[in-house]
């Protein structure tokens, strides 16, 4: 199977052939005469292979690879073939293992890249923890370019690119960090604003509009009803809203809400709740109970991430008939502005006119004359008469107020981050500046440079600082030297492990008191930060990377095919599902089996809908349920994040799905397809069944010797569609034939015949896991070099079954971890 | 842009006394002497103007059958037949990528991310390889409309696009206050000591380095040098005023608006469309791609969705949904053609004459997930237009972006580009 890597397909050609005289060890060449030289030799070279001239050599990747290939064929059975005289187990062991004792003498990563430039994510984390700064909002990396992915990874050093087009941008967005952190001298005053004034008012002869304003009537008693949603995707600010004002927040700093809001009238009138038939809609499920959004409004004219202008906070479900009271601090940038909004009404179609018309049964002229006009005005009231009067499904903004801003300090603590403590020297304050953004200790003659700076003008400080924030080390995350990390270096590839970001004060403070290379140690502080709430980092980050989930938004399902796809917003709800799934296992140290089939999954209402399974009333929450014997939906493989990502938003491939499975969860990846091959159509006409299609290329012996081992574990998935829902049949109506093999041979029947066979022997899952983690962890690739430490690990996942969250511990223990 | 002067005035004066209702400066029949040579000098210049696409066409539709010029109109071509003469097509240039969708960036470089560091200019794509030798005569090195991912720099950054029309808009033509390029002027002076410190504090750094990371740090210098003389050049634009366009245009004032910004696909190929006119016609910039993705056109006959209907397994319903799309995408490029064809420039010719129309996409099937054979046209330039080229998978894609670049850069020695090392044969440059 071991075939699979390129290690026998492309690098052998790469040999530097010399005399099999100059090999030492004469009992491995006894071994390769006796049962490979005739395939693997001067006269055959299958495989390109030479054994007879294959030397050790530490300092060369590709030789490496195939040194371990070797002992994986040898350990698999793959080799020597089973037609051919099978050599003694004794000799195979005695072999292997003197193999893998050279491999245990190389220490460290070997001659890769490790100097690691911060990404996106891990620069904005930085820069928030550096400043004590609030950029959620305004992002400084968004005008960043995109980060380079190597297997899914956004953070491996060899791909994390720097260029004078990203340089610029580091240096506007520096100088607006400094901005963003330094105050005037003033306090500014905080103000009040509450729901149901006039919200017109003069300043300076401007308009403006501090008060909350909605596109409903305010009702006698001063309230508002929210009853409809007519987003045309989620997040869209079509929606029936209540905004905190129109012009947003005039600076930035905290703000407090309290919002009173009931749910009322759930379940009634559902006959005209239901009646919109057009499926772009959104339908309202009355067995659901209401859900509160509460959304931040970017300024207008400016997109708050990729093509949305407000980003969702939290939200609620209500209980019906209580009225409760949300009081909330919230951080807004200058212009942004707060949003409640109704999530899962029904849809209305856009027009108070159109709305009022459904609600009251009667239409309204077609004519366009005064009589109308004056009508149309009392539209919102009348709505509200009727709303009120019926009872319909709605929720109640009893009361809303917004007063701030607020600061915790004067001038806040950002401030005094970037101009030191009052009457301290500018050597001082550079000095500590540095030493926290370089994430070290940092002596004064290493930064004369920035010291200078400081001093050269009155506004030296600011550009001494942002300089540090365009310096080679805070960009980049260092690691110097050779053999095992110091304790400093250890605090920083922890932290952004775990966290993906700085490391905090107290971990600078153990690695000061070198505490950092004592394992046990080490174990009880990476369980303390993963037990703190900003591992939810390392949680969406690697999930994100493993399961290729960039997948399910570069190629997203086709909007119209999928519909009710965006409409009951799966795509963010499948991640959040995997992500529960993820933290359940670690947070409760399970074993990594249950990634592979699990008893139970966690939904809420829309995903549960969209699986066929019973109703689970909570929309927001995520609720554990336990699936029945035989479900399909137990572990990764049958979470619709997955399901997406290996589709391609229009339909399946069993060639992708296959694919996505041997490289995601059995961690093999074939050599790429060879050059000059003629891909043939794909021929839907209905001549042929599907399997019938993929079997004419296995048929090719060019394509056949690794599609025979992708395509058939891709079958197994060809029960869901391209956004994870359950079939029988294509939409042609021909039946689904789920049955498949393994890559070496055993046949399975769908996707739970799949998952068995991979629990059979989770030794493959295992690495691949590992493996991944491993990557994510030091930023750099695993090789050959690493196959020693990781077997060692995998090897206590599969036979001792050790729970996630210890797997975790081993790892940060290893001495792949710890060393350079 | 036919306006008819019967007096000669300086550009400065020009600008002076018309405000705010001028018009693009360097294609205006007006100027006299040494100023009027410049126009011409810059008028005499190659441009580029690249539509990229997603999912390539049909492959069989697209080709025709018949090589040389007297080839018979493909079902797609068909619908631009009555500007044969001004383009030429080309089959099976060899596009030695693969990945499908996964592998479509590499449409301009003929290299794709993941290989770049096999190769000397990574994944440059042609665009930014231009930009690179001749970016600093115009105020954009160069432009990127819509969506980002077709550009890529020597360092294998992508470079981002302008998404909305009315923030294109604003780059192009609207100046700056007095007050922001002060403000502009002051901080350039400051990044320039920071530049310089940080170069210091790195080499310090670097002596601490092994060396594969000592070798990773060396973009970071590369990244100071070139940040330094993009300042330089940014500085000398800033107190250049950006030129003026005639007002009352109604669809320039709809895009300055924001009228096209978030709008169907249609209005926004149209403002884009719009944009890459004006931006070479002002000399803004040399270099223009209009980069399209999975996007929805509003056509008469098409219900699902484009990238859908890419998936046609040879299905009726889906071919003939992609025909229309098709028909849509290859009469946006004659319009174009057309609309540089009626223009006459300072030097006599059209401007049609010198700039390059590319039309392709990194994907030749969009059903098989395939990478070889795109479709690609190429309109405009000095080329000897009107056949079809066929390269029977002997000469890369890349070729022809070297006859491109050598057209573009008027330096017929440029021996390689990308995975070229030679021109493409049968493509001809008439030099009159």
């Amino acid at each position: 199977m071991k075939m699979l890597t390129n290690a026998f397909i492309t690098l052998s050609i790469l040999f530097i052939f010399s005399p099999s005289s100059s090999y030492s060890e004469e009992n491995h060449q006894e071994f390769f005469e006796k049962h490979c030289i005739r395939c693997h030799g001067p006269k055959k070279a299958k495989a390109k292979l030479r054994l007879n001239q294959l030397k050790w050599d530490e300092n060369n990747k590709d030789i490496l690879e195939i040194w371990q290939d070797i002992i994986d064929q040898l350990e698999e059975g793959e080799m020597p073939p089973k037609d051919e005289s099978q050599p003694d187990k004794a000799q195979v062991i005695a072999l292997t293992s003197d193999i893998k004792k050279k491999f245990m003498k190389l220490k460290g990563s070997g001659p890769q890249v490790i100097l690691k430039r911060l990404n996106r994510k891990q620069y904005h984390n930085t820069v928030r923890d550096l400043l004590n700064v609030n950029v959620l909002l305004d992002n400084p990396a968004d005008p960043f370019p995109t980060d380079g992915l190597a297997n899914g990874f956004d953070n491996v050093a060899e791909s994390l690119i720097m260029s004078d087009f990203m340089l610029t941008k580091v240096l506007n967005s520096a100088r607006k960090i400094v901005d963003k952190s330094t105050y005037p001298e003033k306090r500014p005053l905080p103000e009040k604003h509450v729901m149901g004034k006039i919200s017109e008012k003069k300043k300076g002869g401007k308009r403006i509009w501090p008060h909350f304003t909605t596109d409903t009537a305010v009702l006698p008693d001063g309230s508002i009803n929210l009853v409809r949603n007519d987003e045309n995707e989620p997040g869209d600010t079509r929606g029936q809203s209540c905004t905190s004002s129109r012009n947003g927040v005039p600076l930035d700093g905290f703000y407090e809400f309290v919002f009173e809001v009931e749910s009322k009238g759930r379940g009634n009138a559902v006959k005209l709740m239901e009646r919109m038939k057009n499926p772009r809609y959104q339908k309202y499920h009355s067995e659901d109970l209401h859900r509160l959004e509460i959304y931040y409004l970017a300024p207008s004219g400016k997109s708050a991430g990729v093509s949305q202008n407000r980003i969702l906070i939290e939200s609620f479900d209500l209980t019906d008939n209580k009225t409760i009271t949300i009081k909330r601090r919230y951080w807004l940038d200058k212009g942004w502005k707060i949003q409640l909004t109704f999530g899962n009404a029904a849809a209305f179609g856009r027009l108070q006119s159109n709305y009022y018309e459904r609600i009251s049964g009667q239409k309204l002229s077609k004519e366009n004359n005064e009589a109308k006009k004056e009508f149309v005005k009392k539209i919102p009231s009348l709505i509200n008469k009727i709303v009120e009067e019926k009872n319909l499904p709605r929720i109640k903004i009893h009361s809303a107020s917004q007063e701030g801003p607020f600061y915790d300090t004067w001038p806040p603590l950002s401030h005094q981050r970037v101009y030191g403590k009052p009457g301290q020297s500018v050597e001082m304050t550079i000095q500590q500046f540095a030493s926290r953004a370089f994430r070290r200790s940092v002596a004064l003659d290493e930064i004369q440079d920035f010291v200078s700076l400081a001093k050269n003008s009155p506004e030296g400080i600011r550009t001494a600082i942002e300089a540090i924030l365009c310096s080679s080390e805070f960009l980049y995350i260092i690691e110097d030297g050779n053999g095992p990390l110091d304790h400093c270096e250890i605090a920083n590839r922890l932290s952004y492990f775990l966290w993906n970001t700085m490391p905090n004060e107290r971990l600078m403070k153990l690695a000061a008191g070198k505490k950092l290379q004592d394992k046990t140690f080490l174990k009880k502080i990476t369980r303390e930060m993963l037990a703190d709430v900003k591992s939810e980092e390392f949680v969406k980050n690697f999930i994100w990377a493993w399961l290729r989930l960039q997948h399910t938004i570069e190629m997203s399902p086709d909007s119209v095919k999928f519909v009710n796809y965006k409409r009951y917003r799966i795509g963010t709800a499948m991640v959040k599902e995997t992500e529960t799934f993820f933290k359940y296992i670690l947070n409760n140290n399970l074993p990594t089996s249950l990634f592979v089939d699990s008893n139970f999954i966690f939904v809420n209402a829309d995903l549960a809908r969209w699986y066929g399974l019973p109703n689970v009333d909570t929309t927001v929450a995520f609720k554990k349920i336990t699936l029945k014997p035989n479900s399909v939906r137990g572990g990764l493989l049958g979470q619709a994040s997955v399901l997406t990502a290996s589709a391609n938003g229009v339909d399946t491939s069993p060639v992708t799905r296959g694919l996505w499975i041997l490289e995601n969860i059995l961690g093999i990846k074939p050599a790429p397809p060879p050059v000059d091959i003629e891909i043939p159509e794909i021929d839907l006409r209905g001549k042929m069944t599907i399997k019938q299609l993929y079997a004419k290329h296995r048929n090719v012996e060019s394509c056949s010797s690794c599609h025979k081992k992708i395509d058939p574990l891709g079958f197994a998935l060809e029960n869901f569609n391209p956004v994870g829902v359950w079939r029988t049949q294509y939409t042609s109506g021909e039946k689904i034939d789920p049955t498949g093999y393994m890559p070496d041979g055993t046949a399975f029947n769908g996707i739970n015949g799949l998952k068995q066979n991979i629990l059979r022997n989770m030794t493959l899952f295992n690495r691949g896991l590992i493996s991944k983690l491993l990557t994510y962890a030091t930023g750099r690739h695993m090789t050959t070099r690493d196959r020693v430490i990781i077997d060692k690990l995998v090897n206590k996942a599969t036979k001792e079954k050790t729970g996630f969250r210890d797997l975790i511990l081993e790892i940060v223990t290893s001495d792949i971890f710890m060393n350079k | 842009m036919n306006i008819k002067h019967n007096r000669t005035i300086s550009r400065r004066s020009y600008l002076k006394g018309c405000g705010g209702i001028v018009v693009a400066l360097p294609f205006l029949n007006i100027m006299t002497s040494s100023a009027a040579d410049t126009e011409k000098k810059i008028a005499a210049e190659q441009r580029l103007a690249i539509l990229a696409i997603p999912f390539g066409m049909v492959q069989d539709k697209f080709h025709p059958k018949e090589t040389g010029f007297n080839y018979t109109m493909s079902d797609t071509l068909q619908h631009i037949k009555h500007i044969r003469n001004d383009f030429t097509v080309f089959s099976h240039l060899e596009n030695d990528v693969r990945g499908g969708h996964a592998a479509n960036h590499a449409f301009l470089s003929g290299v794709t991310m993941t290989d770049r560091n096999a190769h000397p200019e990574g994944n440059m794509t042609i665009d930014q390889g231009l930009a690179e030798k001749i970016g600093h005569h115009t105020r954009f090195p160069s432009l990127n409309f819509a969506e980002g991912t077709y550009s890529f720099t020597r360092t294998g950054v992508s470079v981002p696009a302008v998404s909305t029309p009315s923030k294109a808009f604003r780059l192009m033509f609207v100046d700056d206050s007095a007050a922001s390029k002060e403000s502009t002027k002051k901080s350039l002076k400051s990044s320039g000591s920071i530049l310089d410190a940080i170069r210091e504090n790195a080499k310090r750094l670097q002596k601490r380095l092994g060396k594969e990371d000592k070798e990773k740090l060396e973009e970071y210098f590369t990244s100071i040098r070139g940040t330094e003389k993009q300042f330089a050049m940014s500085e000398d634009w800033l107190d250049k005023p950006k030129p003026k366009l005639k007002a009352g245009d109604n669809k320039t004032k709809s895009i300055s608006d924001g009228d096209s910004d978030n709008m169907s696909a249609n209005v926004m190929l149209d403002a884009w469309f719009e944009l890459m006119f004006l931006a070479l016609q002002t000399n803004s910039t040399r270099i223009v791609t209009i980069g399209i993705n999975n996007w929805n056109f509003d056509l008469e006959g098409v219900k699902d969705a484009y990238h859908r209907c890419s998936h046609h397994g040879l299905q009726k319903v889906y071919l003939d949904q992609l025909a229309i799309t098709e028909k849509y995408l290859v009469t946006k490029i004659s319009d174009f053609v057309q609309r540089l064809n009626n223009i006459q420039m300072p030097n006599g010719e059209t401007m049609l004459k010198s700039t390059q129309v590319l039309l392709g996409s990194g994907m030749g099937s969009g059903s098989r997930h395939t990478n070889s054979n795109p479709a690609i046209l190429l309109a405009g330039g000095r080329y000897k237009h009107g056949q079809h080229i066929n390269a029977q998978t002997k000469q890369p894609l890349c070729s022809l972006y070297l006859t491109m670049m050598q057209h573009m850069l008027n330096d017929f020695e440029i021996e390689r580009f990308s995975v070229s090392d030679g021109p493409l044969k049968g493509l001809e440059i008439i030099n009159s």
